[in-house]
């Protein structure tokens, strides 16, 4: 038979060299972790430590992709807009900052976050009250952002109060781990390339893939809104009501291919319009008309318009209407 | 809890270690080492599922009974006892690992509808289990008292040999548990040699090969048909995340045992650098090899009733043997396939025709390769297209990105295309190098750290900054730990 016994033995170091050995052990390991840890804390890779952005080196950021969460609130935090745009990527993707800050006048950020509940948002724009001067808030709202967030908020609740624990393990998993240290690497290489980055300096996410529109695609699996999600959206407006903050809603629309129910958005947009109005906000509405949602130019994919679109919605939420009495931008096109 | 993860060696291993020291060092217990050490492993288990605990004990209180008895009788009584033990014991991991395939396999065959047990699978359950024979037997054979039950507890107990080996002999470390040793800085100098290089095989390697193994497997089993390259990427990435996966969670088994002075037998010796198939298994999972060796093989009368009686007692061994890595006829077929191998690499040594070293190396290393497409694809269909893309049946196909750089090669190849689906690009083609070089052509974990105090790392100050390196590279990458293939065999 093809079996052997293996060898069995105590392995012993040399007893003179032990002591020595172990201490060059540590000594490596330490200052091996050291070195790459302090390269990732250089490079910043997720705009988590706030490090100085030098030119060609790390100013580009490109992991925000997945790690935007963070690097947007700390960002917040830093630059103090007077203004910002709230949302999932329907707002992250298709509202840009620079249209906000030529419309209003202030200095504006883009804290939309991919795939955002809206009890994300309100986290986010509670975080964005306490850090910044905030005067104007535009809040993109879309249906599938209903669902409920779960742990999802707590997590991000966590990030924005800078809680001791979770605070330590973002910055283990995002400046001492290999994968911080590999997207440090990433990162100085992308920058060195002049590569775009998925996210500009202003928070929008500025590189989009378009994906063309298939009318016979089954719909997309969204769950009706949360109780919880409704809860969310009140407390903004009440907090912005509160604050005397110009809190600016919009309805988002998407095609027709992505399969929404209309009766379920009309009875969604229904309830967000009573909660709205007891803190006397309402609701601005684009692409309400089916030939809007049926027109694949507006859309890049099927759940998100295009910036052209969105540059349209902030014109006319700044321009057209008012506050208090926005004019309804139904089929407005 | 693994090894590789940051629960286990910044929380339970310092805090044993501390435990440890001053219950041995300090206090100068023996005993109360023995009862840290059990206390350490028990825990270990919980950790993972209360029944997980409760099952080992239940299943060592049977069996330690079982001991008793033994001991006590005469030869032919012993012999019927030892049968009913160890059918106790194979009824026992039959019901919890094969219960299911039993049962879907006959509502194939008879087409009739039986409701599965659904029971989950006990933590190391096969492990133990195998141990547990062996010690039954042995104690038969040898007429041996029953052990002490503390170190029983503590040898099947014992958590770095626990989830995945090495499979021991209950005498082979029997001395050492009873004989535990105080902390010293020679044993912890090839003990954190070892475990930095096991770590970084584990979490390093074969964890960055598992994304990359894991995403082209998942598409196969949706429907891929993979050309060439990615066929043969797909299987390599495979081939070398299982090595490293299982010989990195190994050596650091044998690091962790030998920081309280016990010394576990090694598992692999550098298999793909085999030059025959009866090479790869004096090479690989070398514990487990022992153990079919001694306990089916020879028990079948191994090769002492002429050729064909030792090819089937090879081919039954074998497909047991793969059986026992999990209840899923892949398994079996795997086995089989390697007792096939090793049927004609007898054969073949009959003949007496040498090849080449290169090339018997090259012929060893496809059929191993070859072979583990059976162990990791789920369905036939899947296993079919991987062997069709690994022959070339469905093409040639080169990622469409590099179609201006590549395109004067594709010109002068006819049925090379280029196209979007291709998973293997130059980061793919740089890792699994970096694998190959270190697989075929650097030494393994055992030469490096010989334990007679000789290896090439423990004479020099570059031995142990080397493996300070490597732990520390290791160490970066244990935040998102990727779950050991052999976890729950």
């Amino acid at each position: 038979m093809a079996f052997t016994a293996p060898n069995v033995g105590l392995a012993l170091a040399p007893a003179a060299k032990a002591r020595r050995f172990i201490a060059i052990w540590v000594l490596a390991l330490s200052a091996t972790w050291l070195a790459l840890a302090g390269f990732t804390a250089f490079v910043d890779p997720y705009a988590f430590l706030g490090a100085p952005r030098i030119a060609g080196l790390n100013e580009r950021k490109f992991e925000m992709a997945e790690f935007g969460r963070i690097a947007k609130l700390r960002e917040v935090a830093r630059r103090r807009p007077e203004a910002i745009i709230l949302g999932n990527s329907q707002a992250e993707g298709g509202l840009r900052s620079e249209t906000l800050a030529r419309l209003s006048g202030q200095r504006s950020y883009n804290l939309g976050f991919l795939g955002a509940r809206i009890e994300e948002t309100e986290v986010a724009f509670q975080h964005a009250v306490r850090v910044a001067p905030l005067r104007t808030v535009v809040l993109a709202l879309d249906y599938p952002a209903f669902e409920e967030a779960g742990a999802r908020a707590n997590l991000l609740r966590a990030r924005a109060e800078r809680r001791i624990v979770r605070e330590l393990r973002d910055f283990v998993e995002l400046t001492l781990s290999m994968k911080g240290f590999i997207a440090a690497l990433r990162g100085v290489a992308l920058n060195m390339l002049r590569r775009a980055p998925t996210h500009d300096i202003n928070g929008n996410w500025s590189v989009r893939e378009p994906t063309p529109i298939d009318d016979a695609a089954a719909p997309a699996k969204v769950l009706p809104p949360a109780e919880s999600a409704y809860n969310a959206f009140a407390e903004i407006c009440r907090t912005a009501a509160a604050r005397g903050i110009d809190l600016r809603l919009v309805a988002m629309p998407v095609h027709r291919a992505f399969g929404l129910d209309p009766a379920a958005r009309m009875i969604w947009l229904t309830r967000l319009r009573a909660i709205a109005a007891e803190y006397r906000f309402a609701i601005a509405e684009e692409g309400g008309d089916a030939a809007f949602n049926a027109d694949k130019r507006n859309f890049l994919d099927r759940g998100h318009i295009t910036v052209a679109v969105g540059d349209a919605i902030l014109e006319r939420l700044f321009v057209a209407a008012s506050r208090r009495n926005p004019t309804s931008i139904q089929g407005d096109r | 809890m693994l090894f590789s993860s940051f629960e286990f060696l910044f929380g339970l291993l310092p805090a044993l270690l501390a435990a440890y020291w001053l219950a041995r060092n300090r206090m100068d217990s023996r005993p109360a080492a023995q009862w840290v050490l059990l206390a350490a492993s028990l825990f270990f288990i919980a950790a993972a599922s209360i029944l997980d605990l409760a099952l080992l004990l239940a299943s060592l209180a049977v069996n330690w009974l079982f001991l008793n008895a033994l001991a006590r009788l005469s030869a032919a009584p012993r012999r019927l006892l030892l049968g009913v033990a160890i059918a106790t014991n194979l009824g026992f991991i039959g019901v919890f690992k094969y219960g299911d395939l039993l049962i879907e396999t006959i509502a194939a065959a008879t087409g009739l509808a039986f409701a599965p047990l659904n029971l989950p699978l006990p933590l190391a359950i096969s492990f133990y289990t195998f141990q547990l024979i062996a010690l039954l037997v042995d104690s038969a054979r040898h007429n041996w008292p029953a052990p002490r039950p503390k170190i029983m507890a503590l040898f099947f107990s014992f958590f770095p040999h626990l989830l995945a080996g090495p499979l021991l002999w209950f005498q082979e470390v029997r001395g050492a548990l009873e004989n535990l040793r105080p902390l010293q800085a020679r044993t912890f100098v090839p003990a954190m040699m070892m475990l930095s290089i096991g770590l970084f095989k584990k979490a390093v390697i074969a964890d960055s090969l598992a994304v990359f193994a894991n995403d082209y497997f998942d598409r196969l089993e949706k429907g891929l048909t993979p050309a060439l390259i990615d066929a043969w990427g797909g299987t390599l990435a495979y081939t070398f995340q299982i090595y490293f996966d299982f010989s990195g969670y190994s050596d650091m088994a044998v690091g962790i045992a030998l920081l309280f002075g016990v010394a576990l037998p090694i598992n692999f010796f550098s298999p793909y650098k085999a030059t025959s198939i009866i090479d790869f298994w004096r090479r690989w999972h070398m514990t487990l090899s022992r153990f079919l060796r001694e306990y089916l093989y020879f028990p079948l009368g191994g090769n002492r009733r002429g050729a064909a009686r030792r090819w089937i007692n090879l081919m039954l061994t074998m497909t047991i043997g793969g059986l026992w890595h999990g209840a899923s006829w892949n398994f079996a077929l795997w086995g089989a396939a390697h007792g096939l191998l090793l049927a004609i690499n007898h054969a073949w040594r009959g003949i007496g025709v040498r090849l080449p070293r290169s090339l018997a190396w090259a012929a060893t290393l496809i059929a191993i390769v070859f072979c583990w497409v059976l162990f990791r694809t789920q369905t036939v269909g899947a296993a079919s297209a991987n062997f069709a893309g690994l022959i070339g049946a469905n093409g040639i196909a080169l990622p469409a990105s590099y179609e201006s750089l590549l395109a004067p090669i594709a010109q002068a190849l006819p049925g090379i295309r280029f196209t979007h689906e291709g998973l293997v690009r130059l980061p793919e083609i740089a890792l699994l190098s970096a694998c190959a070089f270190v697989a075929f052509a650097m030494p393994n974990s055992e030469e490096l750290v010989r334990r007679d105090g000789e290896g090439p790392l423990l004479r020099a100050w570059f031995g142990p900054a080397f493996c300070g390196g490597l732990g520390a590279l290791g160490l970066m990458s244990i935040f998102e730990p990727v779950a050991f293939i052999y976890f729950r065999f």
